[in-house]
């Protein structure tokens, strides 16, 4: 059989975002592949350093559009640390609610694109219209639906009434219920089952190796989740499991969101019925003291860290952010060795690109 | 040959069962599946005259083609796609009266609802591209796979039928009843079968959008992508009709309206069944197609064929 | 394994926070695998259609939404933090002497993230619910937020 290269993206209805792989295929087989990043490339780290403190806030926030609110968290924390600042009880547990309302976001909108490129697009319209449940409760909280700018530095900007607690409280409830469904279809209807099991494969070995992050981690055994492994506020309060399974292969890493999913749902629960009174925010000032600062968040695809080095001015003189998606790229052509064509669009699917959040 | 005979015949061609009933049929089936399949998902579906604007835009649009593509070629196989099916419909009774018919007709619909087949496959070929070559690979492993039930599970109303001609089968069912009550299994093959003939959802594999881009057809734009969209809806309408008289022929009245209306409600089952399994199943990869179609669909139709010979004529 | 068991043994093993392979859920299962989505099919056909047929149909806002800015033009003060705050460049502050100056607006610039809201100490800019608006000439959308001219009486400006 000839051996032929096909090209997925830069354009491709497969990608959300353009990211080029080209594969090697001889007749149905796989038999390498070559990455090409870098076509969302805008330069953040570089634009960060000609803005304030404050602009940048709204500026990380448009490196990613489904984890924006965690980069924003990630950045206001290592700024805070930066300048000393303590971030009341209240804003930290609102900050909490809306980075695992994200979670469940992003693990629904997942869900949907998973199936859509099985060909499976009623499993893809069911999770994104139950995804509308979460968009529509962070769009009462924070006044957008996908960019929220809920974080200044300090604390956050918004703030629940009892009335929109209970409000809240009553859509989680139904949100509950749609989550629970998704679980059950995903769990027990055959054919995403056979498409997805046994495909993409990462060890744990090998998952060690290329520092892979987030639920493919878990899905391959590593029992890593920072929300428990690095104890901070609210978590070290709250009650939740993290999820591992041991076959690192597409449906195990199904299994892992989707349970992840209901896991996230309690924990909203949780912070709204425990949310501790007071300010929601500190007034903080507008330059930065010399320094650096390191801050860590678990991001509904892994681990997100930042760096912030202050030079004592308005502006910082370094921002470096090393997003969860660019560990999980490399482990790509490994996964795609020997996976036949037509499982390509599920392992590309199961690796949860943000290609935005890789690139930068 | 008399003018009233030509008249007839031009009628017949253009007009009832030609082509504006079948084009008509055609975007009729298009606006039932899309709305079907739309209304399950929790949307609203298209508007009753959008596949006929899809046909009208496609008309008005740009239509290129990749250098090294023999134009000829590549428009000749939509129109070869159309007109097969086209003819098929002259030999199938519609509302129980077909135009043509002989003993062997049903050999001949299934020859000519297959041609289809192989021109998509030719259309990769001849339009190159990674995706096309592939997508024109998959179209004939799939065809290999979901044939031979078919033609199996059709065999079976030819059997207790007795006899190769669509009519006849089909008024044989008057006086039995329903052949899909004496050969269910039958039925369900074939309702499978035309699932992978028409490529659709759970077995549009040749042309899976997030794999092979579109298939054969994804060099395909304008007027000759009009075409083959009509021929693909053309050959879901006739297989439908065939279908129909195969399984659920007779006629109930002696009206010819409201046998027209029994037809329609008759068809419009099978289009349900179609689109039900277009929601409810995600697409098959080829292998679990090829081990689907040979190691369980055939031997099923097999097993109809005995039981048929069995409680017999 | 009845349905009570199953939850029981599914409650256990989450105890661990292992993940569990999914129960086969008892006879009938394999025929109702086949057909697993069928009841969400039908309920989903009895709930109707999950769209709104904007703009035909009502849209409902909340009022915490990011619009358009606008801005109370009486307690604007001139003070620039709107402007040096804006991540998007998108508002400017002309000004030739304390009582006379302009502010102006760049809504095709715009990101609707609300800083400018957040900086100004005196309430007088906000963020609207208004969303609709488009235009070809993206000039056309500058407006000119604040016209001081220096006099007692000055128009407040039109948005």
């Amino acid at each position: 059989m000839r051996r032929i290269t096909i090209p997925i993206g830069p354009q491709h209805p497969l990608l959300k975002e353009p990211v080029s792989f080209l594969l090697d295929v001889e007749g149905e087989q796989v038999l390498d592949s070559v990455l090409r990043l870098g076509y969302v490339h805008r330069g953040i780290e570089r634009l960060a350093q000609e803005r304030s403190y404050v602009q940048i806030v709204h500026l990380v926030e448009r490196v990613c559009g489904i984890c924006s609110h965690v980069h924003t968290t990630t950045y206001c924390k290592a700024v805070e640390s930066l300048m000393g600042l303590e971030v009341p009880e209240r804003g930290v547990y609102l900050r909490a609610l809306l980075c695992e309302l994200e979670r469940i976001h992003s693990h629904m909108l997942w869900l949907g694109v998973l199936a859509m490129n099985m060909g499976f697009d009623t499993v893809f319209m069911y999770a994104w219209r139950d995804r509308e449940i979460v968009l529509d409760m962070m769009e009462d909280l924070s006044g957008g639906r996908v960019s929220h700018a809920v974080n200044i530095i300090g604390g956050v900007r918004i703030d629940l009434d009892e009335e929109q607690r209970k409000d809240m409280l009553a859509r989680l409830a139904q949100l509950e219920q749609q989550v629970h469904r998704a679980k059950d279809v995903v769990e027990h209807e055959r054919s995403l089952r056979a498409r997805t099991e046994g495909i993409g494969i990462l060890t744990p070995e090998q998952a060690k190796q290329y520092c892979v992050v987030g639920p493919v981690a878990r899905a391959s055994g590593l029992d890593m989740d920072l929300r428990r492994d690095m104890p901070h506020l609210p978590y070290s309060e709250l009650d939740f499991e993290v999820i591992t399974h041991d076959a690192g292969d597409v449906w195990a890493r199904t299994l892992v969101r989707v349970l992840e999913t209901v896991e996230s749902v309690r924990l909203c629960r949780q912070i709204l019925e425990n949310l501790p009174d007071g300010p929601v925010s500190v007034r903080a000032k507008r330059r930065a003291p010399e320094g650096e600062a390191v801050t860590r968040t678990e991001a509904p695809r892994g681990e997100v860290i930042y760096y912030v080095r202050g030079d004592g001015s308005e502006s910082p003189a370094r921002l470096k952010i090393r997003t969860p998606t660019l560990t999980t790229l490399i482990t790509l052509p490994e996964q795609l060795r020997n996976v036949a064509v037509a499982d390509v669009s599920v392992v590309l699917s199961g690796v949860d690109l943000c290609i935005a959040c890789a690139d930068r | 040959m008399a003018f009233g005979d030509v008249g007839a015949a031009l009628v017949a061609w253009f007009l009832y069962p030609g082509f504006l009933f079948l084009f008509v049929c055609a975007w009729a089936f298009e606006w039932f599946d899309r709305s079907t399949i739309a209304r399950s998902q929790a949307r609203v579906g298209p508007p009753w005259f959008q596949p006929l604007a899809d046909l009208i835009k496609l008309f008005a649009k740009e239509d290129l083609m990749p250098a090294g593509t023999k134009e000829i070629l590549a428009a000749g196989l939509p129109m070869l796609s159309l007109a097969s099916s086209l003819t098929a419909v002259l030999y199938v009774p519609i509302a129980g009266r077909a135009a043509l018919s002989f003993e062997g007709d049903l050999i001949v619909v299934l020859f000519l609802l297959s041609l289809p087949a192989l021109c998509y496959f030719l259309a990769g070929r001849v339009t190159g591209g990674v995706y096309s070559l592939l997508g024109g690979n998959r179209s004939l492993l799939q065809y290999f796979s979901y044939e031979v039930p078919f033609m199996i599970a059709l065999s079976g109303p030819a059997i207790l039928g007795g006899s190769w001609s669509i009519a006849q089968i089909a008024q044989h069912q008057d006086a039995t009843g329903w052949g899909l009550l004496v050969q269910p299994l039958g039925f369900l093959l074939a309702i499978v079968g035309l699932i992978g003939k028409l490529k659709r959802d759970p077995l549009d594999i040749p042309k899976a959008k997030s794999e092979m881009v579109a298939g054969s057809l994804t060099e395909y734009s304008g007027r000759k992508l009009a075409l083959w969209h009509l021929a693909m809806n053309v050959q879901a309408v006739v297989g439908i009709f065939l279908l129909v008289n195969a399984f659920m022929g007779g006629q109930s009245f002696h009206h010819p309206l409201l046998n027209g209306v029994g037809f329609a409600l008759r068809s419009l089952l099978i289009v349900f069944a179609l689109s039900g399994s277009s929601v409810l199943y995600a697409r098959l990869r080829i292998d679990q197609l090829a081990n689907l179609g040979w190691r369980v669909l055939a031997p099923l139709g097999l097993l109809q064929i005995l039981v048929i010979l069995g409680i017999g004529r | 394994m009845s349905r009570a068991d199953e939850r029981q043994s599914v409650a256990e093993q989450e105890k661990s926070g292992r993940v569990r392979e999914p129960q086969a859920s008892g006879e009938g299962s394999a025929l109702r695998s086949f057909f697993y989505l069928l009841p969400g099919v039908l309920r989903t056909l009895r709930n109707g259609p999950s769209t709104v047929s904007f703009p035909f149909g009502a849209l409902e806002l909340p009022k915490s939404f990011r619009g358009r800015v606008e801005i109370d033009a009486d307690k604007c003060r001139g003070c620039s933090l709107c402007v040096r705050d804006c991540p998007a460049f998108a508002l400017e502050l002309r000004r030739e002497s304390r009582d006379v100056f302009q502010l102006i607006y760049y809504p095709d610039r715009c990101a609707y993230c609300g800083q400018c809201e957040l900086s100004c100490n005196f309430g007088a800019i906000r963020l609207s619910n208004s969303f609709t608006e488009g235009t070809a000439d993206p000039s056309s959308l500058t407006t000119v937020l604040v016209s001081r001219n220096g006099k007692e009486d000055e128009d407040p400006s039109s948005s």
